[in-house]
């Protein structure tokens, strides 16, 4: 019969409605019959009820067979009993919307900050390179460890000579293709005009073989012609735009091939169009530096004659292509067999070195793996605790369900069934969760996004897409699981006789195993929020100490503003040495900037800013501080039997001993301008400072601060000591040692120790790309303005560079401990909550079960605080083992925070004994209201509480 | 009133039910108050017993149910009898005649 079956596919409320009717069609008739045995309406109806017996009893029953019925009649249908699973988990979980609304909220604030980290952590590490099999694509790099050791590089590492990638790439039979990526002008990037307004943008020159080895094609046009690529470049230049510029600065018209646009006063033609979110990857640079290339803007062929440099001059970021097949060390051994035949005739620059290959997958991971796993621990750890509380809440809720679990139980709805449909309930509660999760993920991203430092490639493109979407389905269900599987097991556990002699959850036997479960997760809360208020309280402290420390300069109301005189070209010829014609590409490195031309243009600068009213001072440098690049040269400190080392003046040791040539690798060399130091506000400490007529360059006179001076001369005065940049040589006379400062950017200071990156050598010149620090009366950002159009009187066709305010320098360069101290500590706050809450729940419960034996001990005679005192102490004693143990976990990790704390030690007491004592301030306030509640109960009424 | 009336031998509920059913379909109070008519009033079905056992048979697949309107036109839940139901009542009333014969005969026998 159809209707039949129709009817008992019907959903478990359905199935209930139908019982209802059912029986209340039994009692009306059964009332109007008695009403025609005169009976009252009422009196009828209430005798057919007391005739019934107990109706809530019998409904029971019938509910258990006929859902086996449904059960039986819908075999076929696997998902159904599930779904009945379901429709009374829904419906249970709307009977008690507090219980639902805490539970949902704790675990949607876990799944959605764990799946916004997630998201970023996909963008970032996971999501395949956006290139054609991008696993077989590697990072070459030349290595010398013994080189590195002795300069004190960062990295063995280092990119590779234009000489040895066209050797490599000729003689290889491991690679499919090879090719190159390097700046083009400088990481500050280059000028664009001929649009609506001149911009600053990024450009990077690369071979053509680079776009074909990333198996990519332009979108529109063409990629560089054989007579265009190379290094030999003479042809015509040409640039391909990136799509992002394409958009933004010509409205993507298709148009643009063909045009003209002016790079560093240069006319280009624009080739190609690269499609949306090309980027080559973010190639690691080695060696000392730390730039990455990647967010070009535009692509530029190399447009001076790398054969040109030394063999020994690498600088070029090298991507290759593996064969199908080929095994990473096996192209390895390859390259290193050619790199030692490139030895045997160029054993000057060549020998020592070796070819590491990295595969570019593994080079992403390497560089960002603990950044992203640091932000995911700590809110991992805030999920944790958050199940711990769901966990906490179910067990209580089980226990409040007992006899309802125990008729189930009774009536033959098997363990395995009973612990399937509580299990269900937390995956509804959990899914829920995640959908709500999801949606704070959402707009978690785009907050996370915004404060994402600088650096972290494909940040930007975090978003929410399957994997994240799967991660997050996933996280849910696991979650539910996790929180659920324990409350279910033990409830089910459940025995019918204790639960039915009513109050089970009172007295029940189970309670008793139930309350040390409790104990447990909350110890475990208390644990883990400890661990993650111990990592923000170290990344706090980290932060402040750098926002706060001394840089040794004043970094207040002081001005940074490039002035870029540019690569050459026919605007800026006059400062250069060689003939310029602009129909001929030019081969910068072959024309050196005209000394006194630029000294002249700077002189005029400082003296014009000068006189710009409420500018204190001004002083140029090669490199302002806080910037992103470092300034390194290893230094030269004569023998005393060194013949071209004339003895210093007088201080200069014995002539009769014999004392070798010292080499400080690593040392800063600072070019700067007069006045400098004033600027900076940095004090003379012995000796004197530059003055107007001493010699400038490599060959005059230097002034040191206190770190170089006691590097290299220990217990020694400085003063007439002798120096020289490694490789000249010429040598500059110490005639002053100034204060230490701190000028280096953060990214630089976790590779170094600050006793070698920051011992400094200062001497007087000029270079055509210098920063004029500018010391203001009053707010910088008031002169800048005034300022520019001052640079810009003497010489209206400069490119205006960037102007920053150096605190702004410096804000940037706290940028990422900030960012990750931020983000802990909020987590760590969450955590703190969700524990408090977890334990202020605990506390209720317990006291709520023992509301009898309370009143009793009131009736007997005990204080207000006596009952307080117990109340508190269960609670005491898993929040006292969970402090202990979240130190010992905390400890534990203390080599994994060790990166990211620059100023401080990872195993800090003070951080260690404050955190501990917040969080026991904290667990004692949470358990206090709920016992003090207790204490003040009327113990009449406490006694009667059932 | 209810000293009048008999608690239910065991085992006689499913066949006074299947038996009910054998005039046709009924709802759960029609057939207990069939059961009392018949009986003279003597057996009464309780509804504590009665929806269980109803609900009980129709899981065994002895009865049917399919919902109607009574004389007054409320929704009521009629059941009817199943083949299996058919040869479920013969063999539980063989088994009742069996045992009520057997009962019987202990009844009837002289005082030693």
């Amino acid at each position: 019969m159809p209707g039949f079956k129709r009817l008992f596919r019907r959903s478990d409320g359905d199935i209930l409605r139908d019982i209802d009717d059912e029986l209340q069609c039994h009692l009306a008739m059964k009332a109007r019959d008695l009403e025609e045995r005169h009976l009252t309406e009422a009196d009828a109806r209430d005798e057919a009820l007391s005739r019934f017996g107990d109706l809530a009893e019998i409904r029971n029953q019938c509910l258990v067979l006929q859902s086996s019925v449904s059960r039986r009649r819908s075999r076929r249908n696997v998902l159904d009993s599930s779904l009945q699973d379901l429709r009374l988990a829904l419906r249970g979980l709307r009977r008690s919307p507090g219980f639902t609304t805490v539970a949902v909220f704790t675990l949607a604030l876990g799944i959605g900050g764990t799946t916004a980290i997630f998201s970023v952590l996909n963008s970032v590490l996971l999501r395949p390179l956006p290139y054609p099999a991008p696993e077989r694509l590697v990072q070459m790099f030349e290595r010398n460890p013994e080189r590195a050791a002795e300069r004190g590089w960062s990295s063995a590492d280092v990119r590779v000579s234009a000489h040895n990638y066209r050797d490599y790439r000729e003689l290889n039979t491991v690679f499919e293709d090879m090719g190159w990526a390097g700046w083009a002008g400088n990481a500050s990037g280059v000028n664009l005009t001929g649009g609506d307004r001149p911009q600053r943008i990024v450009a990077v020159s690369t071979s053509a073989s680079l776009f074909s080895t990333l198996g990519v094609e332009p979108l529109l046009g063409r990629t560089w012609l054989p007579s265009e690529d190379g290094f030999a470049f003479e042809g015509p230049r040409v640039a391909i735009l990136s799509h992002g510029l394409w958009v933004r600065e010509f409205g993507a018209d298709p148009a643009v091939l063909g045009r003209t646009i002016t790079v560093d006063e240069w006319p280009h033609t624009v080739v190609g169009i690269m499609p949306p979110h090309f980027d080559i990857p973010p190639l690691e640079s080695g060696g000392a530096l730390s730039t990455r290339l990647s967010g070009a803007d535009l692509y530029v062929p190399l447009s001076y004659n790398a054969f040109g440099l030394s063999r020994g001059a690498r600088q070029f970021g090298v991507i290759a292509r593996l064969r199908e097949g080929v095994e990473v060390e096996r192209a390895e051994e390859e390259m290193n067999a050619l790199s030692e035949g490139i030895s045997e005739t160029n054993s000057d620059v060549n020998e020592g070195w070796s070819v590491r290959l990295i595969p570019l997958e593994d080079l992403l991971t390497r560089s960002l793996g603990p950044q992203i796993a640091l932000v995911m621990a700590a809110v991992g750890l805030v999920l944790l605790i958050g199940c711990a509380n769901v966990a906490n809440l179910l067990l209580a809720r089980g226990a409040a369900r007992s006899p309802e679990i125990a008729i189930r139980a009774a009536l033959g709805g098997g363990r395995s069934r009973i612990v399937r449909q509580l299990l269900t309930e937390s995956l509804v509660l959990a899914t829920v969760a995640g959908g709500i999760g999801l949606l704070l993920a959402y707009s978690g991203t785009r907050v996370l996004v915004s404060l994402i430092p600088a650096g972290i490639p494909r940040a930007d493109a975090a978003n929410i897409d399957g994997t994240v979407l799967v991660f997050a389905m996933l996280l849910s269900l696991g979650t539910g699981v996790a929180f659920g599987i324990v409350p279910a097991l033990k409830a089910s556990r459940a025995d019918l006789a204790t639960a039915m002699r009513g109050g089970g959850e009172r007295r029940g036997m189970g309670s008793r195993t139930r309350g040390g479960m409790s104990h447990l997760l909350v110890t475990g809360e208390v644990a883990l929020a400890l661990v993650l208020l111990v990592g923000a309280g170290l990344l706090t402290r980290n932060f402040a100490r750098l926002a706060g420390a001394d840089l040794g300069f004043e970094p207040e109301n002081l001005i940074k503003v490039s002035v870029d005189l540019g690569r050459p070209n026919a605007y800026n010829s006059k400062y250069y040495t060689c003939d310029l014609d602009s129909s001929r590409p030019l081969l910068w490195n072959r024309c050196p900037p005209d000394r006194d031309a630029i000294a002249r243009f700077y002189d005029q600068v400082v003296e014009r800013v000068m006189r710009v009213p409420g500018v204190r001072s001004a002083a140029i440098t090669d490199l302002a501080p806080l910037v992103d690049v470092r300034g390194y040269y290893p230094l030269r400190i004569p023998g005393t039997t060194d013949p071209t080392a004339p003895s210093g003046d007088g201080s200069g040791g014995d002539v009769g001993e014999s004392e070798p040539e010292v080499i400080l690798g690593n040392t800063d060399g600072r070019v700067v301008g007069l006045g400098f130091f004033q600027t900076m506000g940095m004090r003379i400490v012995s000796g004197r400072d530059f003055q107007a007529g001493d010699p400038t360059g490599w060959s005059g006179v230097a002034v040191v601060n206190e770190r170089l001076a006691a590097r290299a001369w220990p217990g020694e005065s400085a003063l007439g000591k002798r120096v020289s940049f490694y490789g000249g040589l010429d040598w500059m006379t110490v005639i002053g040692v100034v204060e230490d400062s701190r000028q280096h950017n953060l990214r630089e200071r976790l590779k170094y120790d600050d006793e070698i990156l920051e011992s400094r050598v200062y001497h007087l010149g000029h270079a055509a790309n210098m920063d004029l620090m500018v010391r203001t009366a009053s707010d910088p950002n008031a002169f800048i303005e005034s300022i520019r159009e001052a640079v810009l009187e003497l010489d209206p066709g400069l490119p205006t560079g960037a102007i920053a305010t150096v605190e702004e320098l410096a804000g940037n360069s706290n940028a990422a401990p900030r960012f990750y101290a931020l983000v802990v500590g909020v987590f760590a706050g969450f955590a703190l909550l969700l524990t408090a809450v977890g334990l202020y729940g605990l506390v209720s419960f317990t006291v709520g079960r023992r509301t009898k034996e309370i009143g009793l001990r009131m009736a007997l005679g005990a204080h207000q605080g006596d009952i307080r005192t117990m109340a508190m102490g269960h609670s005491a004693k898993s929040v006292g083992l969970g402090i202990a143990l979240g130190v010992a976990g905390a400890l534990a990790m203390a080599n994994v925070l060790e990166t990211f704390l620059y100023e401080m030690d990872a195993i800090d007491p003070l951080t260690y004994v404050v955190v501990a004592l917040v969080l026991a301030v904290v667990a004692a306030g949470a358990s206090y209201v709920p016992a003090s509640r207790a204490s003040r109960m009327n113990p009449t009424e406490a006694l009667r509480y059932d | 009133m209810t000293e009048t009336r008999d608690k239910l031998i065991p085992g006689t509920l499913n066949l006074l039910i299947l038996k009910s059913l054998t005039w046709g379909p009924l709802h759960g109070y029609a057939i207990s108050k069939w059961v009392l008519e018949r009986t003279d009033e003597v057996l009464h079905v309780e509804e504590g017993v009665l929806y269980p056992a109803l609900h009980r048979l129709e899981k065994e697949g002895c009865l049917e149910a399919e919902w109607g309107r009574n004389d007054t036109g409320r929704r009521a839940k009629f059941y009817s009898l199943t083949p299996a139901g058919i040869r479920r009542l013969e063999t539980e009333t063989a088994r009742w005649r069996r045992s009520a014969r057997a009962v019987d005969i202990v009844v009837n026998l002289k005082d030693a």
